[in-house]
């Protein structure tokens, strides 16, 4: 009934606010921007009118603009970095519809880095901690055996943080690697590597926009705390069939794209499979020739326009690991998600979309033992609807709204024998159901010339659903009372309201100031005890004892651009306060636990830091310097005397150096280079002797520094020469080019030499790894 | 387990290296050690009470002499230990007795430490059984050992096995709960990168202990198997194992039943 009430309130709120905006003698052009080449629509595009200086749109996820004039006749411009302008007169007497189609500038200048609608974006848009990618630079940039991923390159930037060497895990701003909202193509990915984290689920062949916001984020997205990562597929080529592919060092991948019906629709395919296993089959020893280590991904996408105002989408992604050794332990794990979008112009004011989603994480475990398997097997399940409007008043005004309704359903994990006379009885953890529902509102709006507010709303409700058996627990976190609840009760609602707002005020031309206040909410969990993520980490929803967690965060920022757009410079500050924050307490059974919230103890948390960033954007040298200074802790009850301790993904320091050149037409050199304290971590401190064996001593939680880390990667791209119908590239490599031995883990043991000492063993990974791959494209 | 890294690392077609590193590790202050445990065997029993050292000192058994060491059984027979090395205390009265409660108090330096514990009933252990396994490499076979029992299924039961291979004790930890298997007669090998080959001489000690124990080795294993850790060690953030004992003593307190089985492969 609460939740109702909220409802309406909200709704009569946007009801005004449209009413207020409703004019008369004013007229309104829309459309769609496209990329000329391949028909892809274009996200953050701009379209200016030369007579109104102020007055413009900027295109949506789905290449919509609006802009709304008095009647008249004008000069428009439509703009976008690395692409012509495109220069039309229009006598705008009525609500008119005109596409827009951007051709890519065919010089050196096309490999730009960072997108953006208008060279000075940064600078103008009242938008904070935000980080768009640019695909074809992330295509340029060294990688760990060459296999090109955006979450690695997300890393280089202010304010991210690598979960290790190699892995595509990461932090932002203090959060843990669960209070990342990783969304593709809108549907939620609960696990988003591959191969112990090495790899990421994301196919960069697949993908054509990556936005971060680091918890900034604007209200339609919700549910983690840290940041949202919005990664969108590409839509396919709509004027003509073409097919990419690439051959590397440890995987393969191709991709096909074409028109469905010319200019209707179009297709997008897109496969990858790493081989490494397959030498395994070449060995002669059985164990390794019956070992499996191998992950592949699929991602699909159709599009179709069956009006001028109606366009649906299908997307999906199917990846799977699978690790085996011999018939003895197996385990495989992977994501699937699907959406369908219905895009639809209810008027040149007002655009609708309409999704449904699924995504789906699970794992399996099998253990095989004298003939019979064992299988473990647990499960994170989505059913989700989203309705989002965009209302586009005026030229001072652009709306959002919208709801979203998630059925989450949490199989933590199921034990199965294959064979019923094992020693091992089939067992089951209860499936855990839960109801997530939201609503949300913000406004876009330009107060002044020099004022630009972007506020937001979102309300959220989290209902914990019965079948089950919930428990209520003591002080002391022992089970005093089990009460049952039938299908379809409601066990507890969390309600929450999420104010986001974010202001820009422009000092003049080249600089502004601004400032975000977000308060984000997450309803699930990732308990972990690994300082990355496994494919085993359990996924846990609120329940009657578990609360949901909330993070505020408050940052300002100072922009300003140097040499026409040429360099831009930015510094923000941010401090952010999180409450609910789980973690396990010592000596927790993990494991297959029905009545986990006994394992965990919950309490506040708090991060702050310095982001500084300088990036030259054009010429033949590109490239960035981003600088981070930050601190993250925690205070949970029961740990470290519940005193303040720093968090497992605290680095004091984490400076990034990133850059391209253009030798010539034909060839790019590319380098990167990291350094970043070492990560807070649990040393002993001394040894005791018990059962015949040392024991290590421990005294503070994460009281100890890994050793810093840094490495540099080189890499260099050159073009074969172009035929008609195809081209290609080589691209070169080189990751950790002067062989620093990074610490990935330290370990103690006996010294092996000396009975009578105990060491520290440290052991590092990748050194001077070569890469290199061949890319090709046939049209 | 060494060959699923094995595999893991020849795949990732890594240079991983190793070296030795000092680290500039806190020297804290001795804290207080105690192992107790008494069990079905024919006494005496013993209490071990030391102090820890600093990480870089020599290994050595740090005894405290001088300790007032009281094991009680079902608080009728009251035992106070005789020190017969330093920081080695024995029984003399008490003679363990599945069903009875102990309780052991250790006073040094004016602190008190406490537990109790109580000896579950024995479960039979029946049998060894030699599990072969493929050579790797064109080796010769090797073996695991399944220790043969059937757990009763009326109650809840925690094990604990220790491997001594020829007179050296195994390092690993090895227990088991009823929690997949209850009523079911044991046939999972005890998982170690330890091998057994033909010639050794085995002897497997099965040990039933309450739950309060197996919470410390489960603990004490997840700190041991990859301490300090790097993103994929079994716990990255360790802690000392959760002891039975109060006042922040480190250790455990344990009534168990012990039988003890010896197998010579061939």
């Amino acid at each position: 009934m609460f939740n109702l009430k909220k409802q309406l309130l909200f709704a009569s709120l946007i009801l005004t606010a449209f009413q207020s905006y409703s004019q008369t003698n004013k007229v309104t052009l829309s459309g769609t921007m496209k990329d000329a080449r391949n028909g892809e629509t274009m996200m953050a595009a701009a379209v200016r009118v030369m007579e109104l200086e102020g007055i413009g749109g900027i295109s949506n996820e789905y290449g919509f603009y609006s802009v709304t004039v008095p009647k008249g006749k004008y000069h428009f411009i439509a703009s976008y970095t690395g692409y012509v302008n495109d220069t039309f007169e229009l006598d705008l007497q009525a609500n008119s519809q005109h596409n827009i189609n951007l051709r890519a500038r065919n010089t050196q200048l096309k490999t730009v880095s960072i997108r953006s609608n208008r060279n000075d974006d940064n600078v103008k848009k009242a938008e904070t901690g935000v980080e768009k990618l640019d695909m074809k630079e992330v295509s340029k940039l060294p990688v760990l055996f060459g296999e090109k991923d955006v979450l690695k390159t997300i890393q280089l930037l202010p304010g991210v943080k690598s979960a290790g060497e190699g892995n595509s895990g990461f932090f932002v701003r203090g959060g843990g690697a669960d209070q990342n909202l990783i969304l593709l193509d809108e549907a939620p990915v609960y696990n988003a590597s591959h191969l112990l984290g090495f790899f990421s689920t994301f196919n960069s062949d697949a993908i054509k926009d990556v936005t971060m916001y680091k918890g900034t984020q604007p209200a339609q997205y919700g549910g983690r705390l840290a940041s949202a990562l919005d990664i969108r597929m590409k839509d396919g080529n709509k004027s003509a069939y073409e097919a990419n592919g690439s051959i590397g060092l440890i995987s393969s991948k191709l991709s096909v794209e074409g028109p469905i019906a010319k200019d209707k629709g179009s297709f997008f395919i897109s496969g990858r499979r790493t081989y490494v296993d397959q030498f395994l089959h070449l060995s002669s020893d059985t164990l390794l020739k019956d070992s499996k280590l191998y992950f592949y991904d699929l991602n699909a996408k159709a599009n179709y326009k069956f009006s001028k105002k109606d366009v649906v989408y299908l997307s999906g992604y199917f990846g799977r690991d699978a690790l085996g050794v011999g018939s003895q332990f197996g385990i495989n794990w992977g994501n699937a998600t699907g959406t369908v979008r219905w895009n639809h112009v209810l008027n040149d004011k007002l655009f609708s979309n309409t999704s449904f989603i699924y995504s789906n994480y699970d794992y399996k475990i099998s253990i095989g033992n004298s003939g019979t398997t064992t299988d473990i097997t647990s499960r994170i399940r989505d059913y989700n609807f989203k309705e989002e409007m965009m209302y586009y008043p005026n030229s001072v005004h652009q709306f959002r709204f919208g709801v979203n309704s998630i059925y989450h359903e949490l199989l933590p994990g199921e034990v199965s024998s294959s064979d019923p006379s094992s020693s091992i009885n089939s067992s089951k953890l209860q499936t855990r159901g839960s109801w997530e529902n939201a609503l949300y509102v913000s406004d876009e709006w330009k107060v002044n010339k020099k004022l630009n507010v972007n506020m937001g709303l979102r309300g959220s409700a989290f209902s914990v659903l019965g079948n089950g058996d919930f428990y209520t627990l003591n002080s002391n976190y022992k089970i005093i009372d089990t009460i049952h609840y039938n299908a379809g009760s409601i066990v507890k609602t969390y309600f929450n309201i999420e104010p986001r707002l974010t202001a820009s005020y422009q000092l003049n031309e080249k600089s502004s100031f601004k400032i975000a206040y977000n308060r984000n909410t997450q309803n699930l969990h990732l308990v972990s005890n690994s300082t990355s993520t496994n494919p085993t980490d359990r996924w846990i929803g609120d329940n009657n004892n578990v609360k949901p967690e909330i993070a505020d965060q408050a940052s300002m920022g100072y922009f300003r651009n140097f040499k026409n757009n040429t360099y831009e410079l930015s510094a923000e500050v941010y401090y952010k306060y999180m409450q609910n924050q789980i973690d396990y307490k010592n000596g927790a059974n993990t494991l297959f636990n029905d009545a986990i919230e006994t394992e965990l103890r919950s309490g506040i948390g708090r991060a702050y830091g310095l982001e500084l960033y300088a990036k030259k954007k054009f010429g033949r040298f590109t490239g960035w310097l981003s600088y981070t200074l930050s601190r993250t802790e925690r205070k949970i009850d029961g740990i470290n005397n519940n005193e303040w301790y720093v968090a497992k993904q605290d680095k004091t320091h984490d400076i990034s150096l990133v850059g391209t050149y253009d030798v010539s037409k034909r060839v790019n050199v590319a380098a990167t280079w990291v350094y970043s304290t070492g990560n807070a971590i649990t040393f002993p401190s001394g040894k005791y002797f018990v059962d015949n064996q040392y024991v290590w001593l421990y005294t503070d939680r994460n009281g100890y520094r890994m050793p810093a880390y840094h490495r540099l990667d080189l890499g260099v791209t050159i073009k074969m020469k172009e035929h008609k119908h195809y081209n290609s590239e080589w691209v070169f490599g080189v990751y950790n080019g002067y062989g620093r031995e990074n610490a990935y883990t330290i370990t103690f043991q006996q010294d092996p030499d000396n009975a009578a000492k105990t060491q520290a063993l440290q052991t590092s990974l990748f050194r001077w790894v070569p890469s290199i791959s061949w890319n090709f494209k046939i049209k | 387990m060494k060959k699923y890294l094995l595999v893991i690392a020849s795949i990732t077609l890594l240079a991983s290296c190793q070296k030795v590193v000092t680290l500039n590790l806190k020297n804290e202050d001795a804290q207080m050690v105690i192992e107790g445990e008494i069990n079905n065997q024919p006494p005496p029993y013993t209490i071990k009470v030391s102090k820890s050292v600093g990480f870089y000192d020599d290994n050595a058994f740090n005894g405290v002499s001088g300790a007032t060491v009281i094991v009680s059984d079902n608080n009728t027979v009251v035992d106070t230990l005789k020190m017969t090395t330093a920081g080695i205390y024995q029984t003399t009265k008490i003679t363990g007795t599945p069903g009875h409660t102990y309780t052991m108090k250790v006073v040094n330096d004016g602190i008190t430490y406490k537990a109790q514990s109580i000896m579950p009933f024995e479960v039979t252990f029946d049998s060894i059984k030699l599990l072969p396994q493929p050579g790797f490499g064109g080796q010769k076979p090797t073996f695991q050992l399944i220790p043969v029992y059937s757990d009763p299924a009326n109650s809840t039961n925690y094990y604990r096995f220790t491997i001594n291979k020829n007179g050296e004790q195994v390092q690993n930890t090895f227990i088991d709960s009823d929690e997949f298997s209850n009523g079911k007669t044991n046939d999972i090998p005890l998982f170690t990168a330890e091998e057994f080959k033909p010639g050794d001489l085995i002897e497997l000690n099965m040990l039933c202990i309450e739950y309060n124990v197996y919470l410390y080795y489960f603990s004490l294993q997840q700190n041991t198997s990859s301490a300090g850790g790097g993103p994929n060690s079994a716990a990255a953030t360790p802690a000392n194992p959760v002891s039975n004992i109060s006042n922040k003593a480190l250790g455990y307190f344990s009534a168990n039943t012990k039988a003890t089985k010896t197998i010579k492969i061939r």
